[in-house]
């Protein structure tokens, strides 16, 4: 990082290599049309390029750039979320018997919970989970992409953060 | 030989160490609101975005129709004289701002954008990246 804010093209070349994969893992579990996925990550190494000089931990550069790729989609795919209004006096005929208030606070919580579980995995099995909830087209079957022990671990590690007192509860910030 | 990763080339081209030594505008306000019943079917939401920049605050306002993005933005604070330009990847552009500190901008296509704000007697400020 000293060196990549010092100038140097190869350096900077050397942190996208290493993270690019994980950036775009993560902007694919979004579900976002391909340009405004290729535009979020584009936006995501933008401003690791702005910040670069005020950020003084490398080992936290990961974290760093999971939280901002997960802020840049999320806001893309908020954009994007398109609800069509609807007169009040037909309410009841297009009322949505599966889709409530509470209901989709309480599926925002359980993925919060499980994106928190997921980070506090470690990187190995941190990567396996992306690999695992990665939905994009095109992608090679799950059983290539990760082993059935991989997985077995990730879930028994899952549900033993998931199940762990004292965890933090509530929808995260953006 | 394997392909690259998707978005290599535009992660590479993001590296840009020229505005190091200009001050970051503090984003302190970010909202998305929909637009109401009397909609077209093109009218796309509208951000609202505010930059603290160290006495001056920039408000802007970011409207979607159809594929095309418009800009409008106000900028407050005290002095004489300043110039705002508009930043996309690769390339800068310079925004007329009106006596009273307002500036647009119009036929914007969807991606990053920036924007570097020059005052007399102040460091050059930058806001951070963000999509439109």
């Amino acid at each position: 990082m000293l060196a990549a804010c010092g100038g140097a093209v190869d350096a900077w070349e050397r942190i996208v290599d290493r993270h690019l994969p994980m950036v775009n893992r993560i902007a694919r579990s979004y579900g976002l049309p391909r340009q405004d996925r290729e535009d979020a990550v584009q936006t995501v190494w933008l401003r690791l390029n702005h910040h670069l000089p005020r950020l003084r931990s490398p080992h936290r550069l990961g974290a760093w750039l999971r939280r901002v790729t997960r802020d840049v989609c999320g806001r893309q795919r908020e954009k994007l979320w398109n609800p069509l209004p609807i007169d009040p006096d037909h309410l009841t005929t297009h009322a949505d018997p599966t889709s409530h208030v509470e209901d989709d606070y309480l599926r925002k919580e359980r993925e919060a919970e499980l994106h928190r579980a997921i980070d506090a995995l470690d990187p190995t099995d941190r990567r396996v989970a992306h690999h695992y909830l990665d939905d994009s087209p095109g992608l090679s079957p799950l059983s290539h992409r990760t082993t059935a022990n991989e997985r077995r671990h990730l879930f028994r590690r899952l549900r033993r953060t998931l199940a762990a007192p004292n965890r933090p509860k509530g929808v995260r910030d953006p | 030989m394997k392909d690259p990763e998707p978005g290599r080339a535009a992660a590479l081209a993001a590296f840009d160490r020229s505005l190091d030594g200009a001050a970051p505008a503090r984003t302190v306000r970010d909202a998305i609101f929909r637009p109401g019943a009397h909609r077209s079917d093109e009218d796309g939401p509208t951000t609202v975005l505010r930059f603290d920049l160290d006495g001056s605050t920039i408000d802007l306002r970011i409207r979607g129709r159809g594929d095309l993005r418009s800009l409008a933005g106000l900028i407050d604070g005290d002095f004489d004289h300043v110039e705002v330009f508009l930043r996309r990847p690769g390339e800068r552009s310079r925004l007329f701002v009106g006596v009273d500190g307002a500036f647009h901008a119009t036929g914007l296509r969807p991606g990053p954008l920036s924007l570097v704000v020059e005052r007399p007697e102040h460091p050059l400020a930058l806001t951070d990246w963000f999509n439109i």
